[in-house]
């Protein structure tokens, strides 16, 4: 099939121009809007939690507090989970639970007890803008990630992380980043999952 | 064109459509020449004549590329999805991308 693209005339060259320069001026509007802290949330590494190994889905079948419970020697927990246990105040409109493990024995071990199901939910989307079952999501990793304890003897990612799952997770969303920060206690002039060296190998 | 100005070029390049690629172009060249003095020295050089308002612009946009990528490459951006399996080296740009930002603005 022949690219059209390429016997573009002139005036459908400068039409491509013109609409590339109105993303331009609405992102910079955006940037104008944030203020500062768009500065400090851009010079975050995002971190794709569903990329740092293999995601599993299982519905809830209890509260989430007991399966966050059940779950406290085997995980870390993540994104909005972690932000909530650290913090009590989450990111995402839908309260799941997201947590790292290195097996699926504690996943059988929580069905048996009726705590979540026993199979696979088929619909492992993260941040999913349609209706659906709460879920667990377990990002199945080889090594836990680094891990901080917060009340409750519960282990959550560090602030550092956190923060690069966050914007991994929505993007680059200057209200939610706001949140991060202030209850993370971070200053303003601290500037969370700044690589100076590059990030390890996942 | 050098491996430094084709980075440089990549990352102002201004287009809706098939703009997360070359943003992962030039952060793949980053991470495969970071260890590169002579190169990163080269980079560095060019990204000081660049303004502070494209500057901005161009880390956006670098870290909406490297975003696009680990959400849904496939949907985000036609023309990224063949950059998925190099997602780890597209990190190591960007970080790299970052720290010659911040040297750029101590």
């Amino acid at each position: 099939m022949p690219d059209a693209r390429r016997f573009l005339t002139a005036d459908e060259r400068m039409k491509e121009r013109e609409r590339d320069l109105r993303v331009l001026r609405r992102e910079r509007m955006i940037r104008e809007v944030a203020g500062p802290v768009w500065h400090r949330m851009v010079r975050v590494v995002p971190l794709s939690f569903e990329g740092q190994g293999r995601l599993v889905a299982r519905e809830l079948l209890a509260p989430r507090e007991d399966v966050i419970e059940a779950l406290k020697l085997d995980a870390v927990f993540a994104v909005d989970t972690a932000m909530r246990l650290a913090h009590g105040a989450g990111f995402l409109a839908v309260h799941e639970v997201q947590a790292y493990l290195t097996g699926t024995e504690p996943l059988d071990r929580l069905a048996q007890a009726g705590l979540i199901s026993a199979r696979d939910h088929f619909d492992s989307i993260l941040v999913r803008p349609w209706p659906g079952p709460i879920r667990l999501l377990a990002c199945l990793v080889d090594e836990l990630p680094p891990s901080r304890e917060v009340e409750g003897g519960y282990r959550v990612v560090t602030r550092e992380r956190l923060g690069r799952e966050l914007v991994g997770t929505v993007g680059p969303r200057a209200d939610l980043f706001i949140l991060y920060e202030k209850v993370e206690g971070i200053g303003t002039s601290a500037a969370p999952g700044v690589a100076s060296t590059p990030p390890p190998h996942p | 064109m050098k491996p430094a100005s084709f980075v440089i070029v990549k990352l102002l390049t201004e287009r809706a459509h098939k703009g997360a690629k070359d943003k992962l172009q030039a952060l793949l060249v980053l991470a495969e020449r970071g260890e590169d003095e002579a190169f990163e020295a080269e980079v560095y050089g060019l990204l000081a004549a660049v303004d502070r308002e494209r500057l901005a612009d161009l880390r956006a946009s670098a870290q909406g590329a490297v975003f696009s990528l680990q959400r849904d490459p496939t949907f985000s951006d036609a023309g990224a999805e063949g950059y998925a399996p190099m997602r780890h080296l597209v990190e190591i740009g960007l970080a790299r991308l970052s720290a010659l930002l911040e040297r750029l603005h101590a």
